[in-house]
């Protein structure tokens, strides 16, 4: 059986795009599955993907499976906060805290969360569509 | 005991580049360990959300500047699967024997400067002598060292390729392998310092999400080039260690250049079998696709991905870098704790660890 078919069978609500599971709620059961599941064994996060939509966040989840060697992305959609993933993935940790410094998403549950790229002062988040730039050089193309 | 915090960085010799470690100490060993990034951080992602594709293709090369060709790879790949661009045979078999050498020559400079780290100083003289014939062979092709730009939506630039330069620089190469490997591999120095040290197992690699050349050294099975369309008809074996400590790691990388010089032969022999030219690109410049992908490429230190989201506009809505040096640097919070001063740089170099890369 397909892992997307088993996906689906355990967790109905989820959507299946092109190239991604989609889910609203369930994300953390839905990686806990992926990864203590035995025939699946996803056990690789490969990174956190952020994508700002103005209006909400899309964070994409990319997994990776030693054992099928297959591949899996699942994503939902947040707006400044997120449940932090790092007691199934350890790995997270690194970006989760880039994410919180490019984005300003906040993660529950991640208790050292830090600036990780930007100095700590700084002011802003710079991968936000809304951030201004104040370097004239990055316009180019005008 | 007191405990002490130490600054490891950000100028330190041994971390070929700047990277600060947080290190709180308890006499010679250490306690905790936080890496301190950014130092080298360009916005290369940034960048590209004010940029057009074209004009962001040079700049890919410098995210990582030892392996460039994996990462032109990386984003070629992800516009010509946007755009449904064909690429011609003949081209994916120049790319991979380029990226197969450039493998090479990013495995040569570390097994050089890891034996300095380590401090043996000749070996580095010994490996940039080869590096520097494949540099030279890059330069002949591409006109740069480096930063290549060589790789072009839907193909490469040109294809005069010089085959016997070639097969002249990976059978000397095979033959200087030997070499080093009579010169480390059995040398008690390196055995005291590298067996048996910073052993990462197997839970711990895929926890903190180690790939390459660092995770099959734990013993885990796992390369991309398997699932990568380009390698389809390209025979090689994956090198696997089970010990998961520094000397796995060395070991590892010797094997994976001689398998790199055993893809270069074959595509050697295919290219020079099918002289093909390829035909002229087809496709303006002006017209993009919408749409999501994922393009993956194993890179010389681990799985890199490429995530470009376009909403159909001449520059990417998005485009995220995912490389394997990022997660090396990160498990140093973990496989330090415990172990001696003195080893820490035994450890951090046998990772291979490309700071512009963590940064990017």
């Amino acid at each position: 059986m397909n892992c997307i078919d088993m996906i689906k069978m355990n967790f109905p609500d989820i959507r299946i795009d092109l190239n991604k599971v989609e889910t609203d709620y369930q994300l953390y059961e839905i990686l806990e599955y992926l990864k203590g599941t035995y025939e699946l064994s996803f056990d690789i996060l490969l990174t956190i993907i952020a994508v700002d939509y103005t209006d909400y966040v899309e964070l994409i989840y990319p997994l990776l499976s030693t054992y099928l060697n297959e591949q899996v992305n699942i994503s939902t959609k947040v707006k400044n906060e997120a449940k932090s993933v790092t007691s199934i993935y350890p790995g997270a940790y690194f970006d989760e805290c880039e994410i919180y410094d490019l984005f300003g998403i906040s993660f529950t549950g991640n208790k050292k969360l830090k600036r990780l790229f930007m100095p700590s002062s700084w002011i802003g988040h710079p991968l936000r569509k809304n951030y201004e730039l104040k370097d004239t050089r990055l316009s180019w193309n005008e | 005991m007191n405990k002490m915090t130490l600054n490891l960085g950000p100028q330190h010799p041994s971390t070929h580049g700047v990277l600060r470690l947080i290190l709180e100490l308890e006499g010679e060993k250490v306690i905790s360990c936080e890496p301190d990034i950014g130092y080298l951080h360009r916005g290369m992602e940034k960048i590209a959300e004010s940029r057009s594709y074209i004009q962001y293709l040079p700049m890919v090369d410098r995210v990582d500047y030892l392996c460039g060709f994996f990462y032109s790879y990386a984003f070629c790949n992800a516009v010509e699967h946007l755009n449904h661009i064909e690429v011609p045979q003949y081209a994916n078999y120049i790319r991979v024997m380029m990226m197969e050498l450039n493998r090479i020559a990013s495995h040569l400079l570390w097994l050089g400067t890891y034996l300095l780290d380590l401090g043996a100083i000749s070996p580095m003289f010994y490996t940039f002598r080869e590096r520097e014939s494949i540099l030279d062979y890059f330069e002949k092709i591409t006109g740069q060292r480096m930063m290549y730009n060589y790789f072009v939506f839907g193909g490469v630039r040109h294809n005069i390729l010089y085959f016997d330069d070639v097969l002249n620089i990976v059978n000397n190469i095979l033959f200087k392998i030997n070499e080093y490997e009579n010169l480390i591999t059995d040398n008690p120095i390196f055995l005291s310092r590298t067996k048996g040290v910073g052993v990462i197992s197997k839970t711990k690699a895929l926890d903190w999400g180690l790939t390459g050349p660092n995770l099959r050294a734990s013993g885990i099975l796992n390369d991309y080039r398997m699932n990568m369309e380009i390698y389809d008809d390209i025979e090689f074996d994956i090198v696997l260690s089970n010990e998961g400590d520094c000397y796995s790691r060395y070991i590892v990388r010797i094997y994976e250049m001689r398998e790199s010089v055993f893809i270069i032969k074959q595509c050697i022999d295919w290219l020079k079998s099918n002289k093909v030219i390829p035909d002229p690109v087809k496709f303006s410049h002006n017209e993009y696709q919408k749409g999501e992908i994922y393009s993956f490429v194993e890179a010389p230190r681990g799985l890199t991905l490429c995530y470009l989201n376009s909403v159909g506009e001449t520059t990417p809505y998005r485009l995220k870098w995912r490389t394997g040096s990022f997660y090396s640097t990160q498990i140093l919070r973990d496989i330090l704790k415990g172990v001696s001063l003195a080893d820490i740089m035994a450890i951090y170099g046998s990772l291979d660890v490309v700071l512009p890369e963590v940064d990017r």
